[in-house]
């Protein structure tokens, strides 16, 4: 079951293509984040699916009706596609009060369910106190809840926002985020939301779908995406990493950490090897053993839950020296002291060289 | 369905302009050879010396009193602000009527030098006002706000480091003003000397007054007067490469003015104080054209008004008011009905095709209302005599005129001159507005007509009501195109001025010319007010 479904769909400002052959299916009740980098096309994806941007190649099903189909130039307009759509400014009309910008697409109800209809909304949303306010007198956090329920209202199939949270400052960020993920999932909609954020995407997401230069790059859960990724852009945009050059001998990579197998590539071509920071695990020293992977303390920091601690590779003939690793809870070795590095290369990705852009 | 509306409106609007241009490259007739061999060259030579005075005229005034407002601080600044934009209330027009009352032989002043002074002969030395010179003068006393509101804006916006490097290099304020400010000022003041010589071009009651024959007053003769529509065309035509010069002149000033702005613009720039001799003269050069072209001529129009009241201000006046408020509040309402038509369409879809459609209609700003008025009448006859044959040809009856010499000709004609007034005013609130607003309401299920009448007309009314007012006070002061389009028997409280100063009786005009005047005035406050906010965002950085 599709909720909402996109073929094959591509997209031109004049000649430079920002949508290329785009295809995504989302379904009933699903969250799927569309994440990219600004300017990736994520947006006009948004606004195509909304029928704000008048299709140009491919076809936009919504259940089982296709919406719009380039072949047959059929494209209904937004007001009959009854879609909910929260943008990044909110878009609130400044003309109307919180009650009247929440109601403003409820349609064909009598006054008294109207109102019963409205007054759940906005209490379910902790707006109860401002049915009678104007936006403008509202904290950013209350009007993106206002942008919220407006789109909800009407009790849309299908949800679509548009980096809703960035207008927020980080506190209040994941505290409303968290709220947004609660509706949404009561409401069973199907989502679709646009952001920039590779951590937003992961927190919220049942589904991430990667876009890079108006190309779907990957899609799959948070865990594929960070765990599988398809390419070094993708392993890089969902966490730092270490990234070292090497070339394949044997079917494998050398690393000052040990050699990662890369039996898909061939031999003698030219790689690159991202090691996230969780994958270099650092153990200090027993006095007097000769460590197999040494390398030298530069600093090491607290985060919080994880510490992160900067190193230095002293011997061997590496293109970089520097790496991060990151250790859970609090480990903070000496600065200038030699330590042990063990290599997981479960999160080690090979990739061709030709890949790093 | 916006998009062809507002492709239909625009081409209604243009075709006036149209069909005179198309006049440009018509075979000329022999009355055309007549004209040419004997007016001709006195109507041209006549527009140049008004364009040439008028010009210097409102340079002159309108860049020193900018200047002097913008740049420097003296008592009455602040007054001199707005009070300078007064003069836009008063039409040229009602200027040379007042200012002829007030100096011809019987008038007030040569009365005053016989009597007071015992100049017995002050009438052979005295300047005869109704004149070339009076004229020029005159329309350089009404139309240097133009100039005057570009420039001044112009002068604030000028980057602080500009002058400020200029000042460091050891430039005075007389060498800064010369090498930096005015050259970095010079589109905008361009631009409103356009606008002003477009005016001067457009003017018709104070040359026909002054008998200096211009173009504006050979087609009037020419086409009431001769009844020779043909010939009154090709003039019409030929004016109107006067006015293309100018629209050019006006168009590259906007383009140029982006390049103005060369650093941190909202820096208010410390100002000049100006003390002892110097602070009287600025506000003298400051107070000499709100006196002579706002003061004296509005304070006149009080007292004559007053005089005779008991005389003119009677039914018949009321019922010309009258006429005046309805063509005027028509014109308004069809125009910002228009105007918000054309730019929600372009809104929607900005084609070429629209945007240029767009632009001509709005060309009408540019082309003085005579000429509009021959590119109104002669479709609407050709209209009038297509209807009229085809009910002759199938019923037997004659239609008659059915547009020509009817209110919708002349509503027409005031549309085609001032929808550009209306179209900038709601454009520009309408740019104002997202466009997220307009995809919010579509994506909660509003038609595209609902989202312009439920959500954009309700956010931009200040706009819409502004663009409203400013059209109906135009109409209130138009003369050339009413006195050549209007019904038989219809008079306008512009019509009334002139016909009553044509016959010499300039006092009982008085009561009809200062209606115009109080109504003039009222584009003058919301104009004022613009610029009081403007410089209330940039008080940050004044200097006490």
């Amino acid at each position: 079951m599709t909720a909402l479904g996109f073929e094959h769909v591509s997209h031109a400002f004049g000649r430079h293509l920002v949508v290329d052959d785009f295809g995504l299916s989302i379904g009933p009740g699903e969250i799927v984040c569309l994440v990219g980098p600004s300017g990736c096309g994520k947006t006009t994806v948004l606004r195509i699916a909304a029928g704000l941007e008048p299709l140009q190649s491919g076809r936009v099903s919504i259940g089982e009706r296709v919406v719009a189909d380039a072949r047959r130039h059929t494209d209904v307009p937004p007001d009959e596609r009854g879609l909910g759509l929260v943008f990044q400014d909110y878009a609130l009309f400044p003309h109307l009060t919180v009650a009247g910008n929440v109601g403003f697409g409820l349609k064909g109800l009598s006054g008294q369910e109207r109102r019963a209809r409205l007054s759940a909304l906005l209490e379910q949303l902790d707006l109860g106190r401002y049915a009678d306010v104007y936006p403008h007198t509202l904290s950013g956090g209350q009007q993106q809840r206002v942008a919220l329920a407006r789109a909800l209202a009407p009790g849309p199939g299908i949800v679509l926002l548009d980096e809703p949270f960035s207008g927020l400052d980080t506190a209040l960020r994941n505290q409303i985020r968290d709220q947004t993920l609660h509706l949404l999932k009561s409401r069973e909609a199907a989502t679709l939301l646009v952001t920039h954020d590779p951590e937003e995407a992961m927190a919220l997401g049942d589904r991430i779908a990667l876009m890079r230069e108006g190309r779907l790059i990957q899609t799959g859960t948070p865990g594929d995406l960070y765990l599988h990724p398809v390419n070094a852009f993708a392993a890089g945009f969902f966490g730092e990493v270490n990234r070292i050059a090497g070339t394949v001998r044997d079917g494998a990579v050398a690393t000052p950490f040990g050699a990662i197998a890369a039996t898909r590539l061939p031999n003698g071509s030219t790689v690159d090897v991202l090691i996230r920071p969780e994958a270099l695990q650092v153990k200090a020293m027993g006095a007097g053993t000769r460590p197999r992977h040494p390398a030298i303390v530069v600093a090491a920091r607290l985060l919080g839950e994880v510490s992160m601690v900067h190193l230095q590779v002293e011997s061997g003939d590496w293109p970089i020296r520097h790496f991060h690793s990151r250790m859970t809870g609090s480990f903070l070795p000496r600065e200038n002291s030699v330590v042990e590095v063990a290599l997981d290369p479960s999160r080690t990705f090979v990739f061709p060289a030709a890949d790093i852009k | 369905m916006w998009t062809p509306l507002a492709f239909i409106v625009a081409a209604l609007i243009s075709l006036p302009v149209l069909v005179v241009t198309a006049n440009l490259f018509t075979p000329a007739g022999a009355i055309w050879q007549h004209l040419a061999a004997t007016v001709l060259s006195s109507y041209i030579a006549n527009s140049v010396w008004i364009m040439i005075g008028v010009g210097a005229g409102v340079l002159v005034i309108g860049v020193s009193t900018a200047w002097l407002v913008a740049m420097c601080e003296f008592p009455g600044r602040r007054i001199f602000e707005w009070a300078l934009l007064l003069p836009f209330a008063v039409p040229a027009y009602v200027v040379a009527y007042t200012y002829t009352g007030l100096l011809d032989v019987s008038g007030p002043v040569q009365q005053w030098l016989r009597e007071g002074l015992g100049m017995a002969n002050a009438a052979s030395w005295f300047p005869d006002i109704r004149s070339l010179v009076g004229a020029i003068v005159l329309m350089a006393l009404v139309l240097y706000p133009y100039v005057y509101m570009l420039a001044r804006t112009a002068f604030l916006e000028q980057s602080f480091a500009a002058i400020e490097v200029s000042r460091t290099l050891g430039c005075g304020p007389w060498r800064s003003f010369g090498t930096v400010s005015l050259p970095l000022a010079r589109p905008a003041i361009a631009g409103g000397l356009a606008l002003a010589l477009m005016e001067a071009l457009n003017d018709f009651g104070t040359v026909q007054f002054f008998g200096v024959d211009t173009f504006t007053t050979g087609i009037y003769r020419t086409w009431l007067g001769l009844g020779e529509r043909p010939a009154a065309a090709q003039l019409a035509a030929l004016l109107m490469l006067f006015i293309f010069a100018l629209i050019l002149m006006e168009r590259w000033s906007r383009g140029a003015r982006h390049y103005q702005h060369t650093g941190a613009r909202y820096q208010v720039l410390p100002r000049y104080h100006l003390r002892a001799t110097k602070a009287v003269v600025a506000s003298v050069v400051c107070a000499t054209p709100v006196t002579l072209g706002f003061l004296i001529p509005a304070l006149a129009l009080t007292v004559w008004t007053i005089d005779t009241a008991a005389e003119t201000i009677d039914k018949r006046f009321f019922t010309m008011a009258a006429n005046s408020f309805l063509v005027a509040a028509t014109t308004a309402v069809l125009a910002v009905a228009l105007a918000a038509t054309l730019a929600y369409g372009l809104r929607i879809r900005r084609t070429a095709a629209m945007t240029v459609a767009t632009r001509v209609a709005a060309l009408g700003y540019a082309i003085p209302g005579s000429v509009i008025a021959v590119g109104v009448l002669i479709p609407f006859a050709f209209v009038d005599n297509a209807v009229d044959g085809w009910f002759r040809a199938h019923f037997g009856v004659s239609t008659g005129l059915v547009l020509s010499g009817t209110l919708v000709a002349l509503v027409f004609a005031y549309l085609v001159r001032f929808l550009a007034i209306s179209l900038n005013t709601v454009e520009a609130g309408l740019g104002r507005i997202t466009p997220r607003m307009d995809d919010a309401a579509r994506s909660l299920g509003l038609s595209r007509s609902g989202v312009l009448g439920r959500v954009l007309a309700p956010l931009m009314r200040g706009s819409l009501l502004a663009a409203g007012l400013l059209v109906f006070v135009d109409v209130m002061k138009e003369l050339p195109a009413t006195l050549l389009i209007r019904p038989f028997n219809f008079d306008t409280l512009a019509t009334h001025t002139y016909e009553y100063a044509s016959d010499e009786q300039l006092v009982e005009a008085s009561g009809a010319a200062l209606a115009i005047v109080v109504v003039g005035v009222v584009p003058v406050i919301l104009l004022s007010r613009a610029i009081a906010r403007a410089r209330a965002g940039q008080d940050g950085g004044s200097v006490p």
